[in-house]
């Protein structure tokens, strides 16, 4: 009798956990059981800036886990700088002419899969007021790209020239900030414009606007005192909270003294938080803008290096501490590089130009007989013409290995690194 | 695996009331697990009741436990000599990780969270990068038809993203 009785028991009871199991097994998780926390594993994993405000613009909560200002921090320090989505090249005017569309164009980088093509469109920068043609790109830091506007009389010729209007933008969120040349400086020499890394302070970047930037210019001036001199002035010019902008300070340096004619200094390079101009026929003096301090000094590079000086075949390039210097004498590309703490130099690496580009597509016998020309050089590669015809190959500084047959090559003209994360104000919009 | 050491079996109840015998060790890569062995319960032979974990879904983490047991044990005992062989491993185990996880949305949700609630760090990183992996080159819409994602924001929300990025509607590949 207590048997049977048992029994029944234990046969409901099967039952009932027969019908527990069917629930549970159609009761199946979706995104909504996934934590926050979790959620946040899955999007540090995604290898693209660009994924992640695509993954962004899915749903209200995942924006908002996006938007997160220590999410993206820590996104920014687990990608690093390893997420570069790519370069700007652009076209110096002395060896082509501009393309209608601008005087850029933007390659990903190949290491990057998530950015391609049609990531071009956002690159393109279509939305700059009128017209991105009328605009010349002058730098990039971080995920920001500043812009001069051409001037009409010069045909927009690279570097020396006029100080004009500038525009900063963010070209993944579309978002600009002209910068109108304020009326005293409209007359002045410009020896650059440049970008500088703007503290990242989440408390003072408003809403709306496009994130913190720092523009420095250069300008060039009469000496005040001395007969037949110049010296350098510099503006420092930074976004304010409301996404509008003002002259933080302005310098002029009269203790630097430089040629009387601009044309005789010449931009050659941005190293470790350094910009350098080198100056024709000043024994090697070089003109030297410390991103930190903010200020100039002359600099002298050892004869070994600067002689025989030409603007065409000397550049400055940095990269992890190290200074280097990229020259072409005698045809003969050299790379020196400075020791640390003594100052000293060494010729690092050395290539015969004309043996090297032997045999490669479209060179001809009658190339070199002149000496080449440094069309631009970084950290990672330098670009080089013969004199007689623009006709680019790079070498690799790694491997000194030199190419033709590059996509990089068909763009005569410094590039510039484009980091493509957007700073936290862009998403913020719609996570309220 | 050593010798002489005394073969420790634990049992996991699932929801549904499958139970999975897995060695203990193996078990012990859930945080959970170790939890409940530490305050002295989950050895007897009723197991450790998993809630919310179907059978189904179990059973693959059992599967991933025991491998990554037992990839662990033979790491172990090959000493450090062979530099070449353990590398050799370790890529062998990410493949077969990979192959693992080659699962979609549904099932991949139900062992996410499950790993989540066991606490298998290994398990957790390993579906996050699965999702991630969907995402790639996807645009937000079709993230959304992949990962199971509701639409919920309002038309002038819409309009805004649309305005500030409308890149983010088209695919990258």
């Amino acid at each position: 009798m207590a048997t049977g009785r048992r029994r029944r028991r234990r046969r409901r009871r099967l039952r009932r956990q027969r019908r527990d199991a069917v629930i549970a097994a159609v009761a199946t998780s979706t995104v909504e059981d996934v934590p926050d926390h979790v959620l946040q594993v899955i999007l540090l994993r995604v290898d693209s800036s660009s994924s992640l405000i695509r993954a962004a613009a899915s749903c209200r909560r995942w924006r908002r886990v996006v938007a997160d200002a220590s999410f993206l921090h820590s996104f920014r320090s687990l990608h690093g700088t390893h997420r570069v989505a790519g370069r700007y090249h652009t076209i110096d005017p002395i060896y082509e002419p501009p393309l209608p569309r601008g005087n850029f164009v933007f390659l990903p980088s190949t290491s990057l899969t998530g950015v391609t093509v049609d990531d071009s469109r956002c690159f393109s920068l279509d939305f700059l007021p009128d017209g991105v043609s009328s605009w010349e790109l002058v730098d990039c830091r971080g995920s920001l790209v500043l812009l001069s506007k051409k001037s009409p009389g010069f045909g927009g010729v690279a570097t020396n020239r006029r100080f004009t209007d500038l525009v900063v933008c963010e070209p993944l969120t579309r978002r600009y900030q002209v910068i109108p040349c304020p009326p005293d400086l409209e007359f002045f020499m410009c020896l650059g414009v440049f970008l500088l890394d703007s503290g990242f302070d989440l408390a003072t970047s408003g809403g709306m606007g496009i994130p913190n930037f720092r523009v420095i210019s250069v300008l060039f001036d009469r000496h005040r005192w001395l007969y037949y001199r110049g010296m350098p002035m510099s503006f420092m010019l930074s976004s304010v909270g409301d996404g509008s902008w003002r002259v933080l300070q302005g310098e002029t340096i009269d203790d630097v003294d430089l040629p009387e004619w601009m044309e005789l200094i010449k931009f050659v390079g941005r190293a470790n938080a350094c910009l350098y101009w080198g100056i024709e026929n000043e024994d090697g003096a070089t003109l030297v803008l410390d991103e930190n301090t903010l200020e100039f000094s002359i600099t002298m590079f050892p004869e070994s290096i600067w002689a025989p000086y030409n603007k065409w075949t000397f550049r400055v390039i940095g990269g992890n501490g190290v200074l280097r210097v990229v020259r072409v004498i005698g045809n003969d590309l050299k790379v020196f590089r400075q020791l640390a703490g003594r100052g000293e130099w060494m010729l690092e690496k050395m290539l015969r130009l004309p043996d090297a580009t032997r045999g490669l597509p479209g060179r001809e016998e009658w190339f070199f007989q002149h000496e080449a020309m440094i069309v631009a050089a970084n950290e990672e590669y330098v670009l080089v013409t013969p004199r007689e015809k623009t006709w680019v190959f790079s070498v690799e500084l790694d491997t000194m290995e030199v190419e033709r047959e590059h996509e990089r090559n068909k763009y005569p003209g410094p590039a510039y690194q484009y980091e493509s994360l957007p700073w936290p104000p862009a998403l913020q919009v719609c996570v309220q | 695996m050593a010798a002489g050491k005394p073969v420790v079996m634990v049992t996991l109840v699932s929801s549904d009331g499958q139970s999975f015998q897995l060695l203990e060790e193996a078990a012990l890569l859930s945080a959970m697990v170790r939890d409940t062995i530490q305050i002295g319960q989950g050895r007897g032979p009723a197991g450790i009741p998993i809630r919310n974990i179907t059978g189904q879904t179990l059973s693959m983490v059992v599967v991933y436990c025991n491998k990554h047991y037992t990839a662990a044990a033979a790491a172990d005992g090959d000493d450090a000599a062979d530099e070449e062989k353990k590398v050799a491993n370790k890529k062998q185990l990410r493949e077969w990780d990979e192959q693992f996880i080659n699962l979609e949305q549904d099932k991949l949700y139900d062992i996410l969270v499950a790993a989540n609630n066991l606490g298998i760090d290994g398990l957790v990183d390993l579906c996050c990068w699965r999702f991630a992996d969907m995402m790639k080159g996807k645009s937000a819409s079709e993230i959304r038809v992949k990962l199971g994602i509701r639409d919920d924001f309002t038309s002038e929300q819409r309009a805004q993203i649309e305005k500030d990025s409308p890149w983010v509607w088209s695919r990258t590949t």
